[in-house]
């Protein structure tokens, strides 16, 4: 079981969870232990990435009842600075970034969910349909109308 | 009134997961159409804006840096030429004293093949001692046996 292509996806899920990177670090590494000790339960005939993220899940779900955490700030990755930009560019892009992230936490808990699997874990219609329990159909109607939103947010500027 | 099976065929054009066959079908309706072009334009912005958005790396595997260095390659690398070369040596003498048990030289042949099939256990001997002595310095490494 190779599960070094769904790392990046995974971590990035993490991160949205816990919004630190030590934390999510951590996770990653415990979820792919985990991974790989119940590999066993794992039905090759499903995507594997769904599979992974729900231990991931649960394992930050322990770690928040451990921790006493709380969800729903912006996550701190706001302040990295790419090394391919100058610090004006940097700045625009923070700037740009926190206004996404801030539309992203007005939407509706199930369209900040399916935003967050499409365009941050890079899920497929099909990994998104696992995960959420949804049909392919529900998939592809809720992602719109969620699009839809965060654009209408994006534009009145909330 | 927009069609709504068509807005999602746009969507899944924007995120590749149209077939191949459906792909030119939804495009020239897009062509043939302003507010279905609006539509896959603010898709295709919606998605570039997004994809913008920093995120942390994933830490790198402790074993990572060690894959990638040159001296393990060059260890790894010298470990196969030598093998291969102190098997070829020994299958060259074994042919050579079949077929021509009289000709001297073999047990020069012989002691050359040892000696390449000594320095190819070495080499590798030495790629997995050093590996394992990467692994033991690892702190992520303890930690998970911990």
């Amino acid at each position: 079981m190779d599960l070094n292509p769904y790392i990046p996806r995974l971590y990035k899920a993490l991160y949205l969870m816990v919004q630190n990177e030590q934390d999510a670090s951590d996770l990653l590494q415990d979820t792919l232990l985990r991974a790989y000790e119940k590999s066993s339960y794992y039905d090759p005939a499903q995507p594997l990435y769904p599979w992974l993220l729900t231990l991931g899940r649960n394992i930050a779900r322990n770690h928040f009842r451990k921790k006493e955490s709380h969800l729903g700030s912006i996550p701190e990755e706001l302040e990295i600075q790419s090394p391919y930009l100058n610090p004006e560019e940097n700045l625009l892009r923070d700037e740009e970034s926190r206004h996404l992230m801030q539309a992203i936490e007005n939407l509706s808990p199930e369209h900040r969910e399916i935003i967050e699997l499409k365009h941050f874990q890079e899920c497929s219609y099909q990994e998104i349909g696992t995960i959420l329990e949804l049909p392919p159909g529900t998939v592809m109607s809720r992602l719109y109308y969620a699009r839809k939103e965060l654009g209408k947010i994006l534009s009145e500027g909330r | 009134m927009k069609d709504e099976a068509l807005l999602f065929q746009i969507q899944a054009l924007v995120d590749n997961e149209l077939s191949p066959d459906e792909i030119p079908g939804v495009l020239a309706k897009i062509e043939g159409n302003y507010e279905y072009r609006d539509e896959y334009t603010q898709l295709l912005q919606l998605k570039s804006r997004l994809a913008r958005v920093p995120f942390p790396s994933p830490p790198t595997p402790w074993y990572e840096p060690f894959e990638t260095r040159i001296q393990r390659k060059i260890l790894m690398v010298l470990g196969m030429i030598t093998g291969i070369l102190g098997l070829g040596v020994m299958v060259a003498r074994s042919l050579l004293q079949s077929l021509q048990p009289e000709t001297s030289g073999g047990t020069m042949l012989l002691g050359t093949g040892f000696i390449l099939l000594g320095l190819s256990f070495f080499f590798f001997l030495g790629h997995a001692l050093w590996y394992t002595w990467e692994e033991t310095k690892s702190k992520s490494y303890r930690e998970i046996i911990r």
